[in-house]
């Protein structure tokens, strides 16, 4: 029987595009810690004396964290939004200010309790503040005779007491069931990507010392499409970082980048089509002075830009960063050397992430020629990034063409 | 190329074994003393045309020596970091005739003889070098090993760790 070989992902804008997106997201052990700190929170709420013992019907991931996109919220910190949505049995009618008050007062406890100094009560959410994550708990009451966890969440600013509010119809759990059905998965790619999360994850292998940690973790096995939306928001934040005002919601993103389908089953081809395809549909909306209407499939009262865009400069302003997104990447498209791949990703997902990615790729490829283990193909001496053991992977192994070098010293100064 | 050394590979042996592995790499010239050959090395994400002249007699006014391989990479031409335009690049030397186009420094005198094919070696020592050298363009690091490097000095602790273990 004929076996078909396993893709090498030896490209190395896909391999540097996915150490990038490794290096801005939650990391394994911190994606282990936010799951604990759910758990944590939702003993907390039914606890004795809480003022909502008894009514949490359940806590379950929303947003970035439901579709596996969680990245850091800027480029200083390595700082994680973790969206939460609280399902809770409430009294009949009950006014979304004192839904929102109730759940602050029950999450932030009695003074010297474990929330208590972390806690602040947002517009639609509760936010605990963590050194490197924040939990915006977000309270929610089921619709029933709905889609699954279609629900009413609460919109009342806290600087505004005398106004009334507002009940909100959404269902944050169909969006991500219906995304996470949506995109296609590419088997080799997610376990390329999940081992690679995991191998720069230091912590993890240090606990896996002391404790059982899965072989496997689900949510790291991302599509190309999940990398892309994670890259694509990556740099919305750095466009954003100082700009005042709302950005483009992710959500909005997300639903546009998964309906566009996935294209190709890699990370640098997958950015560059989900890129046009949004600039496209961005050029449209301005070429017809219309602003963008996004809604949830699983709930069409749900629009996810009600927020933004306000107008059509808004809206032109990220036209604008998508457009030079695009002629960014396009300087890659057909021939790119690594020095011109650091200039682009450096200017695209920030200086940091990048440098490290591209420090790591050269240190390893310099070790790999100096030991004599790099390897490259016949015609045009493709380098074997896999075989040189520049990267490692699932499965990975040398390809059946390539060789490595004889001994020799470069000389010269 | 030199009939009374039976060691020596022929021009038409390297020709022919530099056909089945690069069969991009085109021959510009070939006589049986002079082989000049010209084609792509795309190792990483860039394509680099590089030109590989093998001759067995010496010119010293062209700075060649005979039997020993000359590689210069013809486009794009090599050049400094743009931050650090007094930093030369590592392990070339000097082309008289294209002062623009330096040749690579690949090996040590007894790392290669007249006895091995170009495409097992100076075509693979050359592919390292453009990596090593997109690597140093982005890092200013050279980090490849070689001659005068903290990894060369590596290596020869490890060969002399290697020696002494037997």
């Amino acid at each position: 029987m004929m076996t078909v070989p396993k893709p090498t992902f030896d490209d190395v804008r896909d391999l540097l595009l996915t150490d990038v997106a490794i290096r801005i997201q939650l990391s394994p052990t911190l994606h282990r810690l936010a799951v604990e700190r759910m758990d944590t929170l939702a003993e907390w709420l039914d606890r004795e004396g809480s003022p909502l013992s008894g009514c949490v019907q359940l806590l379950y991931p929303q947003g970035s964290m439901a579709v596996n996109a969680t990245i850091a919220s800027c480029r200083e910190r390595d700082e994680f939004d973790i969206d939460v949505i609280a399902q809770l049995r409430l009294p009949r009618g009950a006014k979304a200010q004192a839904v929102l008050d109730v759940l602050y007062a029950a999450i932030k406890g009695e003074k010297g309790s474990r929330y208590h100094s972390m806690t602040k009560r947002n517009t639609r959410c509760v936010t605990i503040q963590y050194a490197e994550m924040h939990l915006d708990v977000t309270p929610a009451e089921l619709v029933v005779n709905r889609d699954p966890r279609t629900s009413f969440i609460f919109h009342h600013r806290p600087e505004e007491p005398h106004l009334p509010g507002r009940r909100i119809l959404a269902n944050p759990f169909g969006f991500a069931d219906w995304f996470n059905s949506i995109t296609p998965r590419d088997v080799a790619y997610g376990e390329f990507f999940e081992k690679r999360a995991r191998e720069a994850d230091p912590l993890l292998a240090k606990a896996a010392e002391t404790e059982e940690v899965p072989d496997q973790i689900p949510a790291f096995l991302k599509p190309p499409a999940v990398v892309a939306l994670q890259l694509i928001k990556r740099n919305r934040n750095i466009e954003y970082e100082n700009r005042a005002g709302r950005r483009p919601p992710s959500v909005m993103l997300a639903k546009l980048i998964a309906e566009s389908g996935s294209a190709t089953g890699l990370p640098f081809a997958e950015l560059l089509y989900q890129s046009r395809r949004l600039l496209k549909t961005f050029e449209a909306h301005q070429r017809q002075g219309a602003l963008i209407h996004v809604i949830n499939p699983r709930c069409e009262e749900d629009v996810f830009t009600d927020r933004w865009p306000a107008d059509l400069s808004e809206q032109g302003v990220y036209t604008n960063d998508l457009r030079f997104f695009v002629a960014q990447l396009e300087r890659l498209e057909h021939t790119a050397d690594l020095e011109s791949i650091a200039e682009v990703f450096s200017r695209l997902f920030g200086e940091g992430p990048t440098k490290a990615v591209i420090a790591e790729f050269a240190d390893r490829a310099g070790d790999s020629i100096a030991k004599g283990r790099f390897r490259s193909g016949p015609g045009r001496g493709r380098a074997d990034l896999a075989g040189s053991s520049i990267i490692t992977g699932s499965a990975m192994s040398a390809s059946a063409s390539s060789r490595s070098a004889p001994r020799h010293t470069f000389y010269g100064s | 190329m030199a009939p009374n050394d039976v060691a020596r590979l022929s021009a038409e042996q390297q020709i022919e074994r530099m056909q089945a592995l690069y069969p991009g790499f085109a021959v510009l010239y070939a006589t049986p003393w002079l082989i000049l050959w010209r084609g792509e090395l795309q190792p990483l994400g860039r394509p680099y045309e590089v030109q590989v002249l093998y001759c067995a007699i010496s010119m010293p006014l062209a700075a060649i020596d005979r039997f020993r391989p000359h590689v210069e990479i013809v486009q794009p031409l090599l050049a400094r970091r743009p931050t650090a335009p007094e930093v030369p690049i590592p392990h070339i030397f000097p082309n008289p005739v294209f002062p623009h186009r330096p040749r690579l420094c690949l090996y040590r005198d007894a790392e290669w003889a007249p006895e091995l094919y170009i495409a097992d070696t100076i075509l693979l020592w050359t592919i390292e070098w453009l990596v090593a050298y997109e690597c140093w363009r982005t890092t200013g690091l050279w980090l490849a090993g070689g001659h005068g490097t903290e990894r060369d000095e590596i290596s020869h602790r490890e060969r002399r760790a290697q020696a002494r273990r037997g």
